[in-house]
């Protein structure tokens, strides 16, 4: 059982925030359930991924590098799969913060790209195979 | 290996905040690393969780219920455990927003506390056992 059970996040418009998200958690194998206030995705074994509307919508969005959200890193499995989850959130409106690419400062197999929605909450898709995959 | 590999939040003071964390994440059985920028608690087949100092000063507290971040909620083994985690919570300089008790509109079997930090990141600690079977139908 995992320790991290359920994230939420608080949004200024669910409905624009379910349609950028959808494709993405959609892509990475979770399933949708939509209620009256708020959505939510599943995947066995993984935590739920809840957004929720914001009680004072026009508190955003976030700005990075201040208090509260920082990002939340995806392992996605290969970079032809980053690559993959970058075009499904760029097409999903999704800003480009980096495009896909090394970061050997992280390890020398690290591959990755970030993005952010219109909340400015910050996703990074990533490949970090260990070490013996090589 | 978890598809949610590491989970980043930003804070005004890294050193106050390594302070609340770090009790929490050390009964929760995760190992802590401190770099220049963060902090990061990792446990096998968990997902890490980082802290990072804030760009600007005095961005926060983040408010709740404004956009961003809502809420983390861990799963704890027992409904005692959720007592011990909010009371280390308590201990380490967290506030109670919700003292532990059952949360029926959840579900039948749902405990659960709700506690932030100087920073305006809340934190639940629940228990949610599955349904007991029944053992002789």
């Amino acid at each position: 059982m995992l320790i991290f059970d359920h994230l939420g996040l608080s949004v200024a418009d669910v409905d624009r925030a379910r349609e950028q998200f959808d494709p993405i958690m959609r892509a990475l194998g979770f399933d949708r359930f939509d209620r009256e206030n708020d959505v939510s995705w599943s995947r066995d074994g993984e935590p739920e991924f809840i957004l929720l509307p914001a009680r004072e919508p026009d508190s955003g969005p976030h700005v990075h590098g201040r208090v509260g959200w920082q990002h939340l890193a995806f392992e996605v499995g290969s970079r032809a799969e980053v690559d993959r989850l970058h075009t499904i959130a760029t097409d999903a409106g999704w800003t480009v913060v980096r495009d896909p690419k090394l970061y050997p400062r992280f390890t020398d197999r690290y591959y990755a790209s970030f993005v952010e929605d219109d909340n400015g909450i910050r996703i990074e898709f990533m490949n970090n195979p260990p070490r013996s995959a090589e | 290996m978890p598809v949610f590999d590491h989970l980043g939040i930003t804070v005004d003071d890294l050193d106050r905040g390594r302070a609340q964390f770090d009790p929490i994440m050390t009964a929760l059985g995760y190992d802590r690393s401190d770099y220049d920028r963060g902090t990061s608690w990792t446990r096998e087949g968990e997902t890490e969780l980082l802290l990072y100092r804030a760009r600007e000063a005095g961005t926060g507290p983040h408010v709740h219920g404004r956009v961003g971040w809502q809420h983390l909620a861990f799963d704890i083994d027992s409904r005692a455990e959720v007592d011990r985690l909010h009371t280390i919570a308590m201990d380490a300089g967290w506030t109670a927003v919700r003292e532990p008790k059952e949360y029926p509109r959840f579900t039948e079997r749902y405990y659960a506390s709700f506690v932030e930090d100087d920073n305006g990141i809340r934190l639940e600690f629940m228990y949610n056992p599955p349904r007991a079977r029944q053992e002789h139908p």
